[in-house]
């Protein structure tokens, strides 16, 4: 075996195996799309679901043969609903996934910086301390919650400094102390609420009931900028899994990529937090299920979670809202009912290491 | 190749490296010892640019100060002392990782980083195992694979942080073999950091004991690997004798009767 045969017949093998997952992931995410579009209160054939929308991209093409109320339904109602689903869930997997790198923790969630704290308390505020009556254009619940996030992770990313330096030990255990300092300030807005306190827990629990377009676009560009950079980022996220020093030595400014990686994760989670509350376990189970069948390399393992993310959170809000019709699970609830079964049989399959 | 001058480093107030000096040629095998806490990882990690120090140090005749990480991690690769080694990615993958300096920002392997990767993989004797996990390997193999990767790094300067550690002699020998074939066929210039000094010895072209900071002997094995040098440094009786084969100085430690008060220099 020479050297170069041994070399290319590798790249080639993953290559095809990135882009056969890539293929097969966008796939299923536009199938559970359609499905979820289609299922309601209204059942509404998958054909139809696709031609409304495809009348809509295209309209010279499609001659509409259903009901206006139908395309309502699906166009302004159900199609929002599913389209934020998909995007919290890649939000929550990238993000989720991007930590786990960064702190070399199988357990580190999107959660883990206090992001989660910094947002209920954002929410909590806006729920009990504005006026309702004061008739706002956007609703200040999504940008209060944003905002509160953002201004957690600065937080603990200021107080976890050390020595000009970041280290994850210093970084984890600020994200802890920050959050529990926000949690109890939440709670003491929480109980200054009165019988609101009400509304402020349905936010906490999470979800998408009444999503609409205006949260999409409210998202999108968060969720586009740190994607971007966070992908972009894979390779160096690989090298950053060896130790700070060996990674510095091969030439990476392990410092400045940390600022980076948890700046991109941070931005998109709390773009996710503020327009769907607390959802668990998808960060942190989606980022393992990927690594299980395709590998720990972050260049592929980054975008599949993505894909992967917004394929379980559309599915999951499916069943959140169809199972026990008329009411409806909190979706997180879905997430780690469905979640935590299935991730426990691939790791009793698996008798090896997943990390 | 590498030249060392003044170089002094200091943590927190403590001084671990007082003004060294050395010079490493290419082609040369430098064998670094001297007791625990004496500065060898420190030295080490010095050159290799994650510690920061004053003194100067100049790597193919570019100061070291100069030249921007990518440029260093060309020119120098460190074998650390207790690797880290993410366990789920691939020996070829982990060994992938030493040609970072040379990939672009998204690190798009090319047909050359491969062919760098299989032939750092033949000369540790890695290529039956190139597509296992790390995880599943035993601690001689994780070795070599940490050397591979610096290899794969393609180094003007190799330096290895006590690399012998955790391998049996066939080995060791397998190690020392293939770190002298490098510097003398490819004409690196490599220091090695060993605790045995009889394996030094036999490594070594130059050896260079430092204590607290400071070189405190410097010459071929012979000079340095002597009975009262390392009954100074170390205040541990050794008796040394000449291997009758190479002339070379083969070290016993003598651990004395429990009445012996030892001397505790070291630490």
């Amino acid at each position: 075996m020479t050297a170069g045969t041994f070399g290319r017949k590798t790249l080639a093998g993953r290559r095809r195996r990135t882009l056969s997952g890539l293929g097969l992931m966008t796939g299923l995410v536009v199938a559970a799309g359609l499905l979820a579009v289609s299922f309601g209160p209204v059942r509404i054939p998958v054909s139809t679901v696709w031609a409304i929308i495809l009348s809509r991209i295209a309209p010279a093409l499609i001659q509409a043969d259903w009901p206006p109320t139908l395309a309502t339904i699906v166009l302004d109602v159900r199609l929002p609903r599913v389209i934020l689903a998909g995007l919290v869930g890649s939000a929550l997997a990238v993000a989720g996934a991007t930590y786990q790198g960064l702190f070399r923790n199988p357990l580190a969630d999107p959660y883990i910086l206090g992001v989660a704290s910094g947002a209920g308390l954002g929410a909590s505020i806006a729920i009990v301390a504005l006026p309702p009556a004061l008739a706002l254009p956007v609703s200040p619940v999504p940008l209060l919650a944003f905002t509160g996030a953002v201004f957690a992770v600065g937080a603990v990313y200021l107080l976890g400094r050390a020595d000009r330096r970041l280290p994850t030990t210093t970084l984890i255990l600020a994200g802890v102390a920050v959050g529990s300092f926000l949690s109890a300030l939440n709670t003491y807005v929480m109980i200054l609420g009165g019988n609101r306190v009400v509304q402020v827990l349905a936010w906490l629990l999470g979800g998408f009931t009444g999503a609409t377009w205006t949260q999409v676009n409210l998202m999108l560009p968060y969720l586009l900028a740190g994607m971007l950079v966070l992908v972009a980022l894979g390779y160096r996220l690989n090298v950053l899994q060896l130790e700070d020093d060996e990674a510095r030595q091969l030439g990476v400014d392990v410092d400045r990529l940390r600022l980076f990686l948890a700046i991109g994760s941070a931005l998109i989670t709390a773009a996710a937090v503020a327009v769907s509350g607390i959802i668990g376990f998808v960060g942190l189970v989606v980022p393992h299920l990927v690594r299980l069948i395709y590998g720990p390399d972050y260049r592929t393992l980054l975008p599949l979670s993505a894909l992967a993310g917004a394929w379980f959170m559309i599915l999951a809000d499916l069943a959140a809202r169809t199972v026990l019709t008329p009411v409806e699970v909190p979706v997180g609830v879905v997430t780690a009912f469905v979640g935590g079964p299935f991730f426990l049989f691939l790791l009793q399959r698996r008798k090896r290491e997943v990390f | 190749m590498l030249e060392v001058r003044g170089l002094t480093v200091a943590y927190r107030g403590r001084v671990v490296l007082d003004g060294v000096d050395l010079v490493v040629r290419a082609g040369e095998l430098v064998g670094l010892i001297g007791p625990n806490a004496a500065g060898k990882s420190t030295l080490l990690r010095a050159v290799a640019g994650t510690v920061p120090y004053t003194g100067r140090i100049t790597v193919c005749g570019r100061n070291q100060r100069e030249l921007s990480r990518t440029e260093l991690a060309r020119l120098v690769a460190l074998v650390p002392q207790t690797p880290a080694l993410p366990p789920l990615f691939t020996v070829a993958e982990v060994v992938m990782l030493g040609r970072t300096p040379y990939l672009n920002w998204l690190g798009w392997e090319r047909p050359q980083d491969w062919a760098a990767v299989g032939r750092a993989l033949q000369l540790t004797e890695l290529e039956a195992l190139a597509d296992r996990p790390v995880g599943q390997l035993s601690g001689g193999e994780r070795q070599r694979v940490v050397i591979a990767r610096a290899l794969a790094q393609e180094p003007k300067v190799l330096l290895l942080d006590e690399p012998l550690n955790n391998l049996d002699i066939a080995h060791q020998v397998r190690v020392i073999r293939l770190v002298r074939r490098l510097t003398r066929e490819q004409g690196l210039a490599a220091i090695l950091t060993a605790h045995d000094l009889t394996l030094v010895a036999q490594a070594a072209d130059r050896v260079i004991l430092l204590d607290r900071g400071r070189v405190v002997a410097e010459g071929p094995p012979a000079a340095v690997i002597d009975q009262n040098i390392i009954k100074e440094v170390y205040g541990t009786d050794v008796a040394v004798w000449a291997d009758p084969v190479t002339g070379r100085p083969l070290a016993l430690v003598r651990v004395g009767s429990p009445e012996e008060a030892s001397g505790d220099s070291s630490s």
